[in-house]
C-alpha cells in the first residue's frame, strides 16, 4: 500500500510535470522569452498626415538613440574618447559614467544615420542604438494650429496629433538580443529583429491651395493692422468639412519652444474652436433668421430707427447715432441697424430666442474632430432681463467660439441644415484599407429652405449694397456679414479693443463656401468689420474661384465716382452727399458736431463698390 | 563481501549515479553564477566533489556499522540530535542565511544540524518502539516528545520543509510499529491542523501562500521564485534544451544548484530526463521499503522505514515544490542538490540501509 500511494504521488508530479511542458509550455516560454531577452525598441513609424488631395503635410525621419552598456563595453577609455570626438561630449563625464555600475548610459538623442555608420565602422563594442522616429513638418509653420505636434517620444500634444493619436501611432517593433538576468548578452547569442508597423495616415479635408490663400490673407492682414492676431476658417457649407483654417501668429512646428510653456500654448492654440468671443454684428445673421422664421418679421416689415432705443429706462445707441430713418427689414439688414435687431430681439422673447439659440447650437459643441474645443456662453435664461436680450439681438451680452458661429451661419445660408463640422476626410491603414471616413453629419434641422432662401438673398444683397461692400469681386456672388464687436477685459469694455469680423459665403445664390475671418485688435486707423475684415473676405474668394477653375461671369465695368469731400460738414449732411453719391459708410460719432476725418481722400476716383469711413 | 545481498549493490549504485547526476546539474546550474560571483565556474562542483568523497567512506561506514549499535546508542544519539540542532542558536556558531539560522559554520566546514538529526531521531525513534511492541498511549509518549522537541527546533530555525519531512516520517513510522488505523488518522489530522497553524502564524508563509495561488499577481516579489521555476520547467519540453544549455540559470532561478536544481534539469533534459532521475529515487525509495518489509527484526524494519521515509518525503516535498504543486519551501533533493552535509549524510543513511540484512523467499521457505 505505502509502495502504490509512493508512486502515486510521484505520478502527481509527473503530471504537473506534463501539465508545464505541454499544456502550458507555449504560454510560459512566452513570458519567458521577455526575460531572457534583452530588447532594444524600433520605434513604429508614425503615420503621415496629408491634404484633401495627398500633399503631405506631416511625415517622419528615422534618428537614432545611442546607447552604451558598460558591461559589454571591453575598452571602457577608448569607447569614451570615440564618443566624445563624436558627439562633442566631455570625455571624463562619459568614462565616470562608464564606471558608475549603471547597466546603461544613453550617450545621445536624435542621432542621423551618418554618424550611426561611423560608429559601426569603428568596431567599438558595447554601443547600442536604438531607433526612433522624428516628426517632420514639411511645411514647418503651416496649419500649424490645425496639425498640432507631438512630444518628444513622438505621441500626439495637440492638434490631428493628439487626437488622431491612436490612429497615427505606428506599432514598435525591437531587437531582441539574448542576455542574462541584469542585461549581460551572452556568448553566442542569437538576436532576433522584430519590425515596427507604420500607423494609419491621416487625410485631412483641408485643402492646401485654399489654405494657402487663407493663410496669406490671415498674414497679410495681421501686417497691415498691427492686429494682434488675425484668424479664419472656411467650411464646406454643404457638408461641413473644414477646407482651410488659418492663423496669424503661428508657431514653426519643426522648431517647437517646448520650453516655454506659455508661448507655445499662445501660438499653437486652435482660438477658432477653442476659445469664445462676443460675435457683434455677425450675429445679426441668426437674428435675422430668427425674425423671418418665427413670422414676427416679414422682409417688408417697416422699422423706425431714431438712432437709439429706450429699453426699461436705458438709452441703447444704434451704431448710427443719427439713426437710419423709417426702413424696411431687407433695408435694416444691410446697414446693420442695432433698433431692428432690438425689435426683433423683445418681439420673439426670451424663450423663444433661446430655443433658436439652442437650436443653432451657439452654446453647445459643435462636435468638430479637433480637441480642446470649447462652446458658448448665455446668460441664464431665467436672469435674462430686456437689456439683455436686446443687445443680444446685435450680438452683445453672449460668447461663442468661432466654429460655432460660422456653423450656425452656414445652417442659415445652406438651406437650414445644421452641421457637424469635421477636419478628417479619411483615414488609411499602412496596407491602403480605410478605417475611418469623415462623413457629412446633419446634427438638425434649423430653419426651413424658404427663410434659408430669403436669408441669403438678403446676405448678398448686404455685400452688393450695405456694410459688406468691400468683400465684392467681380464676376461672383457673395454674401455675407459684417461685424465689429469690442472686447470685454475682466468682466469691462476695454477701450480701443476690438474684434472686426466677416462672414461671408459664396456663391451667394447657392453657397459652397463660408467663412469667417477674425481679426483681433486691429490697432492703427479703422477697426471696422467692414474695412478690416471684409477685403480679405473678398480677394480670398477671387483667388480661390480662380483656383478652382471657377469663370467669373457678367463681369460689368465699375462705376466710378469722384470722393465727395464731407470734412467740416455736420453728420446729417455729409450722410445726405454720401447717399446722393450712392456710398455706403461706416461712421463713428466721436461726439463731434462736425465731420473730421475721412476715407477715401476727398478728389480722389473711387468705385462706388466699396465701404467708405468717417468720424467726427 | 562488500554486500549480503543484491540490494546492498542497489543502493550504492542508485546513491552513486544520483550522487553523479547532481555533480553533473551543479556544473551546468552554477557554472555562470559561480563564474560572476566567484570568478570559477566550478566553486560548487569542487564543493559538491569534495563531499561526493567524503560522503562515499560515510557510505561504507554506514555499511558495515551493526544496526544493534545504532540501537544501543539511541539515546545518546537523540541527545547528541537535540543538541546540534541547539548549537545553531549560540551566537558564533550558528549562521543565518536568507532570514534563516540554520548552519553551524565551524570556520572550515558549514553544515545544517538538521541535515543530521532528522536521521538522529528516526533512529531513536526505531529503537525505542522496537522494545516495546504494543503501540500504546504510554509507550508512544516519549517518542512523540522527542519529535516534538526535534521539530520545535527546527521549525524556529526556521525551516518548515523539513519539519515537515520529520513530522511526516514519525507518523509513517508510527503507522509501520502498527498503531491502529482509527489513531493514526487522528494524529494525521492533528499534524496537518499542525501545518496549517504554523502557516498562519508566520506572516512570510501566508504571502507565500498567496504567491504560490496566483504567482503572476507580484512577479517580481513573492512569485518570482515559482515563475521562475514554471519557465524552467516549461521549457523543457519532451527532450529538454540539451544539457549545459538552461537559461534560466543565467541568473534568473535563484538556488538553481541547490534547491532548485530539479527545474534546471527538468529545462535542460526534458519530460525524459526528468522521468530518468524520478525513477532512480523512485526504485531507490521503493528498495528501502523492501528492506524494511523483509527485516530480520522489527528494529531493522522501523530504521529502515524511517530512514526510507526521510528520503522519500524529502524527495517528494522538493519536486512537488520545484514543480509548483506546492508553495515554495526550501528542501534540497536529496542526494542531487548541491550542499556538502546534506550529500554526507544522505550517503550514510544509504550506506546503512544497504547494510541491512534481508531475508530472502529463499530463506523464508527453509
Amino acid at each position: 500500500m505505502l509502495i502504490v500511494l509512493i508512486t502515486f504521488c510521484f505520478a502527481a508530479v509527473f503530471f504537473q510535470i506534463i501539465n508545464l511542458q505541454f499544456v502550458k509550455a507555449e504560454e510560459l516560454q512566452f513570458r519567458a522569452l521577455d526575460q531572457w531577452t534583452r530588447d532594444v525598441p524600433l520605434q513604429g513609424e508614425r503615420g503621415s498626415i496629408y491634404d484633401s488631395a495627398g500633399r503631405l503635410l506631416a511625415g517622419c525621419e528615422t534618428v537614432y538613440t545611442v546607447y552604451v552598456r558598460p558591461n559589454a563595453t571591453s575598452d571602457k577609455n577608448k569607447t569614451a574618447r570615440f564618443l566624445s570626438a563624436l558627439f562633442g561630449i566631455d570625455e571624463n563625464y562619459l568614462k565616470n559614467k562608464f564606471l558608475s555600475g549603471v547597466s546603461e548610459v544613453t550617450i545621445k538623442k536624435n542621432v542621423s544615420k551618418e554618424k550611426i555608420l561611423r560608429i559601426q565602422e569603428s568596431k567599438l563594442d558595447g554601443i547600442y542604438f536604438a531607433q526612433n522616429i522624428k516628426r517632420k513638418y514639411v511645411y514647418s509653420d503651416f496649419l500649424s494650429s490645425v496639425i498640432g505636434f507631438t512630444n518628444i517620444d513622438c505621441r500626439g500634444q495637440a492638434g490631428i496629433e493628439a487626437y488622431y493619436d491612436r490612429y497615427l501611432t505606428g506599432k514598435d517593433g525591437s531587437i531582441l538580443t539574448e542576455a542574462d538576468l541584469v542585461g549581460r548578452e551572452i556568448s553566442d547569442s542569437q538576436t532576433y529583429y522584430l519590425p515596427g508597423e507604420k500607423g494609419c495616415d491621416v487625410y485631412l479635408t483641408i485643402d492646401y491651395g485654399i489654405q494657402n490663400f487663407l493663410q496669406n490673407a490671415v498674414t497679410e492682414a495681421k501686417n497691415t493692422h498691427q492686429a494682434k492676431s488675425v484668424s479664419c476658417i472656411m467650411l464646406n457649407a454643404q457638408t461641413g468639412s473644414i477646407v482651410g483654417l488659418a492663423r496669424s501668429p503661428s508657431v514653426d512646428l519643426n522648431n517647437l519652444p517646448r520650453n516655454d510653456l506659455e508661448t507655445l500654448m499662445y501660438l499653437s492654440k486652435n482660438t477658432l474652436v477653442c476659445d469664445v468671443y462676443e460675435p457683434g454684428s455677425t450675429f445679426k445673421i441668426l437674428t435675422s433668421a430668427i425674425g423671418l422664421e418665427t413670422g414676427v418679421y416679414s422682409e417688408k416689415s417697416a422699422v423706425y430707427c431714431p438712432g437709439y432705443r429706450m429699453i426699461d429706462g436705458q438709452r441703447i445707441k444704434c451704431w448710427k447715432t443719427i439713426g437710419h430713418g423709417q426702413q424696411n427689414f431687407r433695408k435694416g439688414v444691410q446697414n446693420s441697424c442695432n433698433c431692428l435687431f432690438m425689435d426683433i430681439a423683445l418681439k420673439v422673447g426670451t424663450g423663444t430666442m433661446y430655443e433658436y439659440f439652442e437650436k443653432f447650437g451657439v452654446n453647445e459643441k459643435t462636435g468638430v474632430d479637433i480637441s480642446g474645443e470649447g462652446k458658448g456662453l448665455t446668460i441664464a435664461k431665467e436672469k435674462v432681463k430686456n437689456v439683455d436680450l436686446a443687445r443680444m439681438g446685435f450680438g452683445q451680452a453672449i460668447a461663442v467660439t468661432p466654429l460655432e458661429l460660422v456653423t450656425a451661419c452656414c445652417s442659415v445660408v445652406n438651406g437650414g441644415e445644421l452641421l457637424r463640422p469635421y477636419i478628417v476626410d479619411r483615414i488609411v491603414d499602412n496596407c491602403g484599407k480605410e478605417v475611418f471616413k469623415g462623413e457629412r453629419l446633419v446634427r438638425r434641422k434649423v430653419i426651413s429652405e424658404s427663410t434659408s432662401a430669403q436669408m441669403r438673398d438678403i446676405l448678398e444683397s448686404v455685400v452688393t449694397e450695405g456694410g459688406g461692400k468691400n468683400a465684392q469681386v467681380a464676376g461672383y456672388r457673395i454674401g455675407g456679414k459684417t461685424g465689429t464687436a469690442q472686447k470685454y477685459e475682466n468682466g469691462r469694455i476695454a477701450q480701443g479693443k476690438y474684434v472686426s469680423t466677416f462672414v461671408g459665403f459664396a456663391p451667394a445664390d447657392d453657397p459652397k463656401y463660408i467663412m469667417l475671418f477674425i481679426v483681433d485688435e486691429p490697432s492703427g486707423g479703422t477697426y471696422y468689420g467692414s474695412l478690416v475684415a471684409a477685403p480679405y473676405v473678398g480677394r480670398a474668394y477671387a483667388e480661390i474661384f480662380n483656383y478652382l477653375g471657377i469663370p467669373p461671369s457678367d463681369i460689368e465695368p465699375e462705376e466710378t465716382i469722384v470722393m465727395p469731400e464731407v470734412i467740416g460738414l455736420s453728420p446729417v449732411e455729409a450722410d445726405k452727399i454720401m447717399s446722393e453719391a450712392g456710398l455706403y459708410y461706416e461712421y463713428l460719432d466721436k461726439g463731434g458736431s462736425t465731420i473730421t476725418y475721412q476715407i477715401p481722400a476727398p478728389g480722389s476716383e473711387v468705385s462706388k463698390k466699396i465701404t467708405a469711413y468717417m468720424e467726427g | 563481501m562488500l554486500f549480503k545481498n543484491r540490494s546492498g549493490y542497489h543502493f550504492l549504485l542508485l546513491s552513486v549515479v544520483l550522487s553523479a547526476i547532481g555533480l553533473l546539474f551543479i556544473y551546468s546550474a552554477s557554472r555562470y553564477s559561480a563564474e560572476i560571483n566567484y570568478g570559477d565556474p566550478f566553486f560548487f562542483v569542487k564543493k559538491q566533489a569534495i563531499a561526493f568523497a567524503v560522503g562515499i567512506i560515510f557510505f561504507f561506514l554506514g555499511r558495515f556499522l551493526k544496526p544493534v549499535w545504532l540501537k544501543k546508542a539511541k539515546w545518546i544519539i537523540l541527545i547528541l540530535s537535540i543538541l546540534l540542532l541547539a548549537l545553531v542558536y549560540i551566537p558564533g556558531l550558528g549562521m543565518s542565511s536568507y532570514g534563516a539560522t540554520r548552519w553551524i559554520s565551524l570556520g572550515f566546514v558549514t553544515f545544517q544540524p538538521s541535515e543530521i538529526s532528522k536521521f538522529g531521531l528516526m533512529i531513536f525513534f526505531a529503537g525505542y518502539m522496537s522494545e516495546r511492541p504494543p503501540v500504546t498511549i504510554k509507550n508512544m509518549i516519549v517518542p512523540v516528545l522527542a519529535t516534538i522537541g526535534v521539530c520545535a527546533l527546527v521549525i524556529t530555525e526556521p525551516n518548515m520543509s523539513i519539519t515537515m519531512v520529520v513530522g511526516l516520517s514519525t507518523l509513517l513510522l508510527f503507522y509501520a510499529a502498527g498503531l491502529p488505523k482509527k489513531i493514526f488518522f487522528i494524529l494525521l489530522c492533528i499534524v496537518i491542523a499542525g501545518g496549517v497553524g504554523l502557516i498562519l502564524i508566520e506572516p512570510y508563509r501566508i504571502k507565500r501562500l498567496t504567491a504560490f495561488l496566483n504567482p503572476w499577481e507580484n512577479p517580481k516579489a513573492e512569485g518570482y521564485q515559482l515563475i521562475q521555476s514554471f519557465y524552467a520547467v516549461g521549457s523543457g519540453g519532451l527532450f529538454g534544451k540539451g544539457l549545459f544549455c538552461s537559461r534560466q540559470k543565467l541568473l534568473f532561478l535563484p538556488f538553481a544548484e541547490s534547491d532548485f536544481i530539479f527545474s534546471i534539469i527538468a529545462e535542460e533534459t526534458g519530460l525524459i530526463g526528468s522521468i530518468a532521475v524520478m525513477t532512480v529515487f523512485l526504485i531507490l525509495i521503493i528498495s528501502g521499503f523492501r528492506t524494511a518489509l523483509a527485516s530480520e527484526n522489527r528494529f531493522e524494519m522501523l530504521l529502515a522505514t524511517g530512514l526510507t521515509s526521510v528520503i522519500g518525503f524529502q524527495t517528494l516535498i522538493n519536486l512537488a515544490v520545484v514543480t509548483g504543486c506546492i508553495p515554495p519551501t526550501g528542501v534540497p533533493l536529496p542526494f542531487v542538490s548541491a550542499g556538502g552535509s546534506s550529500l554526507i549524510s544522505f550517503l550514510f543513511v544509504a550506506g546503512i540501509l544497504s547494510g541491512l540484512p534481508v531475508v530472502t523467499k529463499k530463506e523464508l521457505a527453509s
